[in-house]
């Protein structure tokens, strides 16, 4: 399989300015030394809590945030530093689906003209091909194209967020960063908008990074799962190996914590301890040690690496060995 | 159901909305019991009403809104009937309420601490002395660290988490009859969210308090309710015991909407979800007949002309319907 994306050590720290002169006092970690490959055609989620970084590391990947340090291959292609001039042309094929489908429309364009802008912008076709591939693309995406001509404030959440994806895939682009698509929906709205996913995927051909924090969803369409805790890559593998035996403490605690449908669903829940430590002043050593059942001395002296335990099976834990041999225990 | 030992009980609630583009029929005849030490889940989309109705059990509805109909039985006496004075008394002492997002319900200039003391001075007869007592504990028994430390310290100081924590310890403080909590956990990432639903069992077990748990996600409820109903644009379509709901669900949007969430029992995934068609109905725009016809598989000439009523189809099992949906024990 080809790797479409490749990202090697990504790093995003962001200055905390203070003082007179708002100089940086301290750096949020948003993402330490993170590496992942997304194959072509496959859906990878990033999955995490609230600060794990997992929306710094979408944007970087696209270069909305440049990356501190690291390198991001796509398509073979190192463009971690080209200039943004070479760079625009390359942002036809890598697009993006904001999870706020009432923040990111413009109010003031009717919905033709806000799925038009791309075309117009990358100057693709003359002004008739433009109109025709509009309506095109509303067909698509299962929006009326009657709609044409009316505003956003005129349509609902769901139709919105079919809009803004009519406007990431107007340019026919091979991968797209879909930044919580669907959580800003209704329960019953957010199955019609993940089948759109689904079926413009095998339509388009399209590559996937999905960044969510509903694990059900990512469980249902994602081929493999990277799970981000504090700034860190803590697992990734395939999305079916990870519900079933998930190796990394922090994985099988989130995964527990899910809440299931079934009244009589017998669940073991792992309770994790306190709060989420500050990106600023992280944890030395294991990021995850302070919540860690199984923390040991170790894990605050020495940071453990990402490696494959298993065919592509990475985990980052001092006590997951090749293998998959698991040595953890319980320090009390 | 016996009703000596409910502690709450809502007859044909009707709350609407007096607006310039129309009346809105928010909860329109909306009826449920709560025994004591019991948990009513009360599920739905957005725009289903479930807020108003807890908002009219509190009396806190304001204009344009008006509670037009219907009872409300708490401890034998009709809520409905109190004066503004009495109310007062109630709120806050025998039913407490919890929302999403706590910052809005916190006040932001006044310690943790403080806030909690006056809700307990307001109403119990303790010194300020005891008042402050009583609040240590209360953040010890919702599992705050360090909660002399805590007591000093301003909303913004704390986590969402421990926010949340903060503000059940002010909802139990009185030791209310009923708990009603609004989507208390919505905001709360998925670990944070399983603290705080074994911190609610927990404290629902050792004071025996009834709670009125309202949600839009059918997981949680799950996990959390006895008996659940399901509300579609201001009425209940569905109501019975958890078990009945999940397993043998008879409403077709109950139906739906159980099927179309991807969740971790699934066994196929990155298939086309069951979504169920359409949106809801605009408020000002409502369906003739039942309100779910327009999206329902199964409705019929009588589905588009009549509303139907809820039903006690099996002993404790009422759903709202002309055409119930007939699921085998297998296919669930």
């Amino acid at each position: 399989m080809k790797k479409l994306i490749d990202i090697q050590n990504l790093t995003k720290f962001f200055p905390v300015l203070g003082g007179v002169f708002s100089r940086p006092v301290g750096w949020v970690k948003a993402v330490d030394d993170v590496s992942f490959h997304i194959y072509e055609g496959e859906t990878f989620s990033l999955v995490g809590e609230t600060g794990s970084g997992k929306t710094t590391t979408g944007k970087t990947v696209l270069r909305l945030i440049e990356p501190t340090k690291g390198k991001i291959i796509f398509d073979g292609k190192d463009v971690t530093s080209i200039p943004l001039s070479e760079m625009r042309p390359l942002r036809r094929s890598m697009q993006i689906i904001f999870q706020d489908p009432y923040g990111s429309l413009n109010p003031r364009l009717p919905i033709g003209e806000i799925i038009r802008e791309p075309l117009l912008v990358h100057k693709v076709g003359t002004k008739k091909e433009q109109e025709e591939r509009v309506v095109e693309i509303m067909k698509l995406v299962g929006l009326s194209p009657e709609y044409l001509h009316r505003y956003p404030h005129e349509f609902s959440g769901g139709q919105r967020q079919r809009i803004g994806i009519a406007r990431a895939v107007a340019l026919n682009p091979k991968f797209i960063v879909a930044d919580e698509p669907v959580s800003a929906l209704d329960a019953s709205i957010q199955a019609q908008v993940l089948n759109l996913l689904l079926e413009l995927q095998q339509k388009l051909a399209l590559t996937y990074l999905l960044i969510a924090h509903n694990l059900a969803v990512v469980r249902h369409v994602s081929d493999r799962v990277g799970v981000m805790y504090l700034g860190k890559l803590f697992e990734v593998t395939d999305t079916k190996e990870l519900f079933d035996s998930p190796l990394h403490p922090y994985t099988q605690a989130l995964l527990s914590a899910i809440p299931v449908p079934d009244p009589d669903a017998k669940k073991v829940r792992i309770l994790l301890q306190g709060d989420l430590p500050s990106p600023i002043n992280p944890p030395s050593g294991c990021r995850f040690r302070t919540r860690c059942r199984y923390a040991k001395d170790i894990c605050a002296e020495k940071e453990p690496p990402l490696i494959d335990v298993d065919c592509e099976h990475y985990v980052a834990c001092h006590f997951v060995k090749k293998g998959k041999k698991v040595e953890y225990t319980h320090s009390l | 159901m016996e009703k000596n030992d409910s502690i709450l009980e809502v007859r044909d609630l009707k709350t609407h909305f007096f607006t310039d583009d129309g009346v809105v029929e928010a909860v329109d005849g909306v009826s449920f019991t709560i025994k004591r030490g019991e948990v009513l889940g009360l599920v739905g989309e957005s725009g289903c009403g479930k807020s108003v109705a807890s908002l009219s059990i509190m009396r806190l509805i304001d204009k344009p809104g008006k509670i037009v109909g219907g009872e409300v039985i708490f401890k034998g006496e009709n809520l409905l009937k109190k004066t503004e004075e009495e109310m007062r008394k109630i709120r806050g002492s025998e039913i407490a309420m919890i929302f999403q997002e706590p910052m809005t319900s916190l006040n932001p200039v006044f310690t943790i601490g403080n806030q909690i003391i006056e809700a307990i001075l307001l109403h119990q007869d303790l010194s300020e002395e005891e008042a402050e007592k009583r609040t240590i504990e209360l953040l010890n028994l919702v599992g705050i660290p360090e909660p002399e430390r805590r007591f000093a310290q301003y909303p913004h100081e704390l986590s969402g988490g421990m926010r949340q924590r903060a503000m059940i310890a002010m909802a139990i403080s009185c030791n209310p009859d009923l708990l009603i909590s609004d989507e208390a956990t919505t905001a709360l990432d998925v670990t944070i969210q399983a603290q705080i639903l074994e911190l609610m069992k927990d404290l629902q077990k050792k004071i025996g308090m009834a709670v009125l748990f309202i949600t839009h996600d059918l997981a949680l409820v799950a996990e959390m309710a006895n008996n659940i109903a399901v509300t579609y644009t201001g009425k209940i379509v569905e109501y019975s015991d958890a078990r009945s709901v999940f397993k043998n669900p008879k409403h077709p949007y109950t139906y739906g909407l159980l099927r179309s969430v991807p969740n971790l029992l699934s066994e196929e995934t990155k298939v086309e979800l069951p979504a169920i068609e359409g949106m809801v109905p605009s408020p000002y725009r409502m369906p003739q007949g039942c309100h779910f016809n327009p999206r329902c598989p199964f409705a019929t000439e009588i589905c588009r002309k009549e509303v139907p009523e809820l039903n006690e189809l099996e002993p404790h099992h009422l759903v709202r319907c002309f055409h119930p949906v007939e699921v085998s024990k297998e296919a669930v």
